[in-house]
């Protein structure tokens, strides 16, 4: 039971994580080509996905990773090979997120400057790495080549 | 008056600095005591309850990393060695200090600079405006 409740609140705080991550995506794609100082609007609104971004994305990641690491813990599961693969692709989320967050302080705070090339394929990297993790916690493959080399 | 360092290092960096020393010290309470006792003590407990916390110290810190570089745009080769000092066991503590260092470093240029313009605006001040003798001239 416990364990359902974990997983069920792992979820939600997934869903949540990647949500603000699409959102970020989206309003540095389209700051993109701006280089200039920003409209009294553009700033407002880079203002409120900074804020939502520290109030609630960063919130549903960290609690992404404690509830992570609670299930793991309680179900005995470190060591599996779809875990450790699924770790490597929360790594890169977590990792992506943190540039994302760290580009939209500096555009916010200093004069804008030019955003990292692989930042316009933050989008498709995030939604690629979120059915990675989601067909990894499925499908739990390499299970069995996990159990021979347990026993 | 004089600030303290601290108080002019921006909270991103303070919380990394924070972060590596946490980092740091859960991969050496990890490495130095939990698994010695795990292998050479066959008591496992501790590595599951140390394991679990260096891991979220760990996940703190490359987040706080990646969100400092990017917003600081620090250099390739500074993240890539950040990241490799959270592998080595005091590596993260070698790092908090160099953070401390290049923070400092920062502080003094941005004093220097700020020093230097209110300097230049002081010399660079126009003399009072002297009042040129009012000539009447009367044309026409």
């Amino acid at each position: 039971m416990v364990l359902l409740w974990l997983k069920a609140f792992h979820i939600a705080a997934a869903i949540t994580w990647v949500g603000g991550m699409l959102m970020l995506s989206l309003l540095l794609l389209a700051l993109r080509g701006s280089l200039g100082a920003y409209l009294p609007a553009e700033r407002q609104l880079i203002a409120a996905v900074r804020r939502w971004d520290r109030r609630v994305t960063t919130p549903a990641m960290i609690g992404v990773w404690v509830l992570g690491i609670g299930m793991a813990q309680y179900a005995g599961g470190f060591g599996a090979p779809w875990l450790s693969l699924k770790l490597v692709l929360v790594l890169m989320l977590s990792a992506l997120h943190g540039v994302q967050s760290g580009t939209l302080r500096h555009l916010f705070e200093h004069v804008p400057r030019q955003q990292p090339a692989y930042l316009r394929h933050a989008g498709l990297l995030t939604i690629a790495a979120s059915i990675g993790v989601v067909l990894l916690a499925v499908t739990k493959p390499f299970q069995e080549m996990h159990a021979l080399t347990q026993n | 008056m004089p600030t303290s360092i601290h108080a002019d290092m921006p909270a991103g960096t303070r919380r990394l600095q924070l972060a590596a020393l946490l980092e740091g010290s859960t991969l050496l309470v990890l490495v130095a005591i939990a698994v010695p006792l795990k292998y050479l003590a066959a008591y496992p407990l501790a590595v599951s309850v140390v394991g679990p916390i260096h891991g979220m110290a760990f996940l703190i810190y490359l987040w706080l990393l990646t969100a400092v570089a990017a917003g600081d745009g620090w250099h390739k080769r500074d993240v890539g060695i950040a990241l490799l000092a959270a592998l080595i066991p005091f590596g993260a503590f070698a790092h908090a200090i160099s953070v401390d260092r290049s923070a400092r470093q920062r502080v003094a240029n941005k004093r220097d600079a700020h020093d230097s313009i209110a300097h230049q605006q002081a010399t660079q001040r126009p003399a009072p405006h002297k009042q040129a003798p009012r000539t009447w001239s009367c044309s026409g």
